[in-house]
């Protein structure tokens, strides 16, 4: 039996449905991100593990314990919020210690607790500060050491990285996973970024309109998705309109160029419409494989993004991005200039179309 | 151009202080004219006379302990009235917070004399206007009624200043029941706003004179119109004692509030 168990949960409010038939199995110490656009129905979800939403219908256990009508105080979950949510009368280590006096613990107790959690979060120093002396950063990291030292069976984290700048954002996503990992808690992760969820996550789900799109560990959904929503969220990617040509030999055709996908499309028949995913960290400019497909085109675009030159080129009717490290003894292509796209038929993902 | 302005400036500066100076001298001339005419209680010579004689008299300590009391219990039932109000309706339902601001502004509207008698018909037959005890309850109710527009909009006003939603979550996600959220999160965090709505209820409920009056309560306000109709010097040396009093009374509530904010609360 899995840690945490969400079967067949639905939340709906007055006239629309937040969250429909969401099944999630969560094991004891796995961080898992719910990720998807704004209103997708990922912070309803956390919510109503936490109990701060009651489901319309579906259960919800925690280590075997049916919580779906338990209040949200008597749950023992912990909870990072978005805005930090730090009490404002309160200083750091009053904070940190209000879930264990509220327990009842004892002033010793709750005092090595909160030296623990300080420590935890390289805060020792800030203990008798109150949050408005504190940057954003440090004070999610007091919210952090607050949720956890109640020892929580479950950690809740909503959107907790969104109201940083990049910097610290990257930073704390480590921390958050380095705590994670050496206390091995139980967490759920809401987060609309795609490459915070990839890089944090045991296992990400994805979510759109209400419904779980997918399933699966980081490299599943980024190499491998399964529907054409999925492909689009994660990672940036080529999405192209394609028809099938030739279903047993794996071949379609882009904008009348065929190019060979392998055995994906076995069970298609032919003329039949399909997506074609491909990743510009895929495709190469003027290969020379004899086993790779090409497709001919002209550059549109050229973008300097860093470490990486992302050029768009434009086939008949469709256009193609294409990343290439940025190299200063590289000149990137001019725009129009004619180009050949070189890139392996596995780079190539058949996807479903949303129905 | 720049003289232009530096001129400007300047006028602007003195028009400032002449209109601050009159707006004070407008203030200031009637305080003085009621202390310096406190001091002539006997002919010939300026003397704390009248003052002594106030403070003498048993029925103003009687009237005035008895507003103090009364005000201090206003507040009291006011905030613990009013506090956990304005947070469910923030907290739960947000949308009736028109309907309740509608509500709290009725006191403006309706005048002391219909809230007395409107009480006394309600309450009739159920024992409270029998007694002495159960007329002073009215009272209190009716200053109750009277503090509820200072008092909400204050409250409602510090809710709004923070996330009643998020901090009320938090509290829970940690185990705290709704007692401990409103003792230990929410009353602490508005507590500025309550003190500036206690702030208003004392001075309102210290001078009242119509309620007290008609219910034939001794609070400090009839007392006050007793005694202007039968005296002549001890009226003001009363007014000015009062008014130091009441702003003794509300530095201290600020001095307590200020002390709280400072230490704020400890959990352990």
């Amino acid at each position: 039996m899995s840690f945490l168990d969400l079967t067949n949960v639905r939340k709906e409010f007055a006239n629309f449905t937040a969250v429909e038939n969401f099944n999630l199995k969560v094991e004891r110490g796995e961080f898992v991100s719910f990720l998807g656009p704004s209103g997708c129905g990922k912070t309803t979800t956390l919510r109503m593990i936490a109990g701060f939403e009651k489901p319309t219908s579906g259960q919800i256990t925690i280590n075997g314990k049916d919580i779906t009508n338990v209040p949200a105080n008597k749950r023992n979950v912990g909870m990072v919020f978005q805005s930090y949510a730090l009490f404002p009368n309160l200083t750091v280590a009053n904070n940190i210690g209000f879930g264990l006096k509220v327990k009842g613990e004892a002033s010793d107790l709750i005092r090595q607790r909160v030296a623990e959690m300080l420590d935890l979060i390289h805060m020792q120093e800030f203990a008798g500060r109150y949050p408005h002396q504190l940057s954003g950063g440090q004070q999610q990291r007091v919210a952090l050491a607050r949720a956890i030292a109640i020892r929580p069976q479950v950690l809740l984290m909503d959107e907790p990285l969104s109201a940083l700048d990049a910097k610290i954002r990257i930073n704390l996503r480590q921390e958050i996973r380095a705590i994670q990992r050496q206390l091995g808690i139980t967490t759920i992760y809401v987060t609309h970024d795609q490459e915070e969820a990839l890089s944090i996550s045991d296992r990400i789900v994805v979510m759109s309109k209400g419904k779980m799109e997918q399933v699966g560990t980081p490299l599943d959904i980024y190499n491998a998705p399964k529907t054409r929503f999925v492909a689009s969220f994660v990672g940036t990617l080529n999405l192209l309109d394609a028809q099938v040509t030739d279903a047993r030999n794996g071949k379609i055709k882009i904008d009348d160029q065929e190019i060979a996908v392998g055995q994906q499309i076995q069970n298609a028949s032919t003329g039949k419409q399909v997506s074609v995913a491909i990743r510009p960290e895929a495709i190469s400019l003027n290969g020379h494989s004899s086993t790779g497909n090409h497709l001919n085109g002209a550059v549109e675009d050229v973008s300097f993004l860093g470490s990486v030159v992302r050029v768009r080129v434009k086939l008949e009717n469709q256009h193609v991005n294409f990343d290439t490290f940025n190299n200063p003894n590289l000149v990137p292509p001019a725009i129009g200039q004619p180009v050949s796209l070189t890139f392996m038929p596995e780079a190539c993902m058949v996807v479903q179309d949303e129905k | 151009m720049s003289r232009s302005l530096l001129r400007f400036g300047w006028v602007r500066q003195v028009v400032l202080a002449v209109f601050f100076i009159a707006v004070a001298l407008y203030f200031i001339i009637p305080l003085y004219a009621t202390f310096r005419f406190s001091l002539q209680a006997k002919r010939g010579e300026l003397g704390f006379t009248a003052y002594a004689n106030v403070l003498q008299a048993s029925d103003f300590a009687e009237s005035f302990s008895l507003s103090l009391q009364t005000a201090l219990l206003t507040i009291l039932v006011s905030t613990l009235l009013i506090v956990p109000t304005a947070y469910w309706v923030q907290l739960k339902i947000p949308r009736a917070r028109s309907l309740i601001e509608f509500f709290t502004l009725l006191p403006f509207v309706i005048p002391a004399v219909v809230l007395v008698f409107g009480l006394i018909r309600a309450y009739n037959g159920t024992g409270l206007t029998d007694s002495s005890r159960g007329i002073y309850t009215l009272m209190v109710g009716a200053y109750v009624t009277l503090s509820f527009p200072y008092v909400y909009r204050s409250v409602d006003n510090g809710l709004q200043s923070i996330k009643v939603r998020t901090l009320t979550e938090a509290a829970q996600s940690l185990g705290a029941g709704w007692f401990t959220i409103l003792s230990r999160v929410i009353f602490p965090n508005v507590w500025v706003s309550i003190i500036n709505g206690a702030f208003i209820t004392f001075a309102i409920v210290m001078g009242e004179f119509t309620i007290a009056s008609l219910l034939s309560q001794p609070t400090f306000g009839p007392y006050l119109y007793q005694l202007n109709s039968s005296k002549v010097y001890e009226p003001s040396a009363l007014s000015l004692l009062s008014l130091g009093l009441t702003w003794l009374c509300i530095a201290l509530i600020q001095l307590l509030g200020r002390r709280s904010g400072q230490s704020r609360t400890t959990v352990f």
